[in-house]
């Protein structure tokens, strides 16, 4: 008799058969029985018409999902089979699940569309109101598009003052979305941006997907400038709309909207100027009139009377002082004329030039005295004009006496 | 340059949202004339440097590249593919 196995044996066989031969594989169905286990694994069954197969799908691998799976939803599912003992049950372990048949596109954008929302990515209290004026605009688009051209020129027309700062992004195909993202980001970070528009002409729903990839909807999100997208047409919205501060129906119309018309911010200029004018010429022209009516009225007469008379004595002491000043200056102009001719008077020069003379001993020292001279000593004479050289004959006291006591003006 | 670019822009601002306070407060509140004169006369310079700072316009484009770096492209309306 064959010996028994244990339940755990028998199992252990089962999984060793099941685990060894079978390569990982894909698998196409309809999800069915749907749990989001609190452990962040996903429980379900995938199923066609004839059969139904346990499906788990852990954390590590779904957290990778673009789209939230749901009851319903048909799909491709990429993993392993494995037994699981416990239950005595096979199960496919779930590596990817990519969302398939007609509207699997418009299933994943609602299914993360739903997580965005919950997660409050769509609060419109968390919009940021657009700068009226903007001085610096970043645009985040394709460089070869006509979307560019189309912003550029619109955004020139309008407001030419308007500093544009392109960062060029791929908008379709591998990488865009990551590439889109990181274009916010640092446009974000570039510094004294305004306001930014995130965008692209029109296209096909999978041209226009990357916008509507998770990574670049967060990254408007968190983009801490204004943001307007503008992707494709009228009729197409992305969820980088809903997550946008505003959202504008093309990349043109972004342009309109994201700065102010010149000319229209010049009249309205001119208007708060012209509202200024015509107030304070209104305000002359009431003042005006008030101060009609008062000077007609008695009340002012005497007021004015002393305010006249005061005028009158202001311009009276005025011309006084004029006058005193006149006379004052004209005195010390005849004191100075005065001074002047006694400066003259005094010098020597002069002096010798009315008849006196100066008289030098032979070693020219001046002679002041008679006895200063020697009898018989040569002596300069210096007259007005010319020297004269003499021999001291004498000395007359009575001619000393006769012409004064001091001869030599000079030494006074 | 890049802030003093920046405060221009403020000051656009300011002066604009000045001028329509000037505007409001002329027309509404009840002032003096000499007040009066005072605010028309900030009006007349606040709007003469309003129309002079309207009136500047950029020339060129800056392409901020994927790697950081900064390139200039002249962009005045001869910009490729235009239809009009």
């Amino acid at each position: 008799m064959q010996a028994h196995l244990s339940v755990s044996d028998a199992t252990a066989l089962v999984k060793g058969c099941l685990e060894k031969e079978l390569q990982p594989l894909w698998i196409e169905g309809e999800i069915s029985n749907f749990v989001a286990h609190a452990s962040g694994h996903f429980y379900f069954s995938i199923k066609d018409s004839g059969a139904q197969m346990r499906c788990v799908m852990f954390r590590g691998a779904n957290r990778r999902l673009r789209i939230m799976p749901e009851s319903g939803m048909s799909c491709a599912l990429f993993g392993r089979i494995a037994v699981y003992e416990r239950s005595g049950v096979y199960q496919l372990i779930a590596e990817r699940l990519l969302p398939t048949g007609e509207g699997a596109l418009q299933l994943a954008f609602d299914a993360l569309k739903a997580r965005l929302e919950d997660e409050g990515l769509f609060d419109p209290k968390r919009k940021q109101a657009l700068p009226t004026r903007p001085r610096r605009i970043g645009l985040v688009t394709s460089h070869s598009g006509a979307a560019v051209r189309d912003m550029v020129k619109v955004l020139r027309r309008r407001w030419p003052r308007i500093q544009i700062i392109l960062r060029p992004v791929l908008v379709q195909g591998d990488g865009a979305a990551a590439d889109i993202a990181s274009g916010i980001s640092d446009i974000a970070a570039y510094g004294d941006i305004d306001l930014m528009i995130v965008g692209r002409g029109g296209g096909s729903i999978e041209d226009l997907w990357a916008f509507n990839e998770e990574i670049v909807v967060r990254s408007i999100f968190v983009c801490p400038i204004p943001i307007i997208s503008a992707v494709g047409h009228e009729i197409d919205t992305t969820l980088s709309d809903f997550a946008a501060d505003l959202r504008a129906p093309t990349p043109s119309a972004a342009a309109e909207i994201a700065v102010p018309d010149l000319a229209d911010q010049l009249s309205l200029l001119r208007r708060n100027f012209d509202r200024c004018g015509q107030s304070i010429q209104r305000k002359i022209s009431a003042t005006k009139q008030r101060l009609n009516g008062i000077s007609q009225g008695r009340a002012l007469w005497s007021p004015l009377d002393r305010v006249r008379q005061e005028s009158q004595r202001a311009d009276e002491l005025f011309q006084r002082c004029g006058r005193e000043l006149t006379t004052r200056l004209a005195r010390a102009k005849d004191r100075l004329r005065a001074l002047d001719h006694q400066i003259t008077a005094l010098s020597p020069t002069a002096i010798l030039g009315r008849g006196f003379a100066l008289v030098f001993t032979d070693s020219g020292n001046l002679v002041r005295n008679a006895q200063d001279a020697a009898t018989d000593s040569e002596i300069r004479v210096q007259l007005g004009a010319g020297v004269l050289r003499c021999r001291v004959e004498g000395h007359d006291q009575d001619l000393i006496k006769k012409h004064g006591e001091d001869p030599t003006v000079e030494s006074r | 340059m890049v802030s003093k670019k920046k405060s221009q822009e403020v000051k656009l601002e300011k002066a604009m949202d000045r001028l329509d306070e000037i505007a409001r407060k002329m027309e509404g509140d009840d002032l003096e004339l000499e007040e009066s004169l005072k605010y028309y006369s900030e009006a007349r310079s606040l709007y003469a440097s309003c129309v002079s700072r309207l009136s500047e316009a950029e020339r060129e484009i800056q392409i901020l590249m994927a790697d950081g770096t900064l390139e200039t492209e002249s962009a005045t309306d001869d910009l490729p593919g235009d239809e009009q």
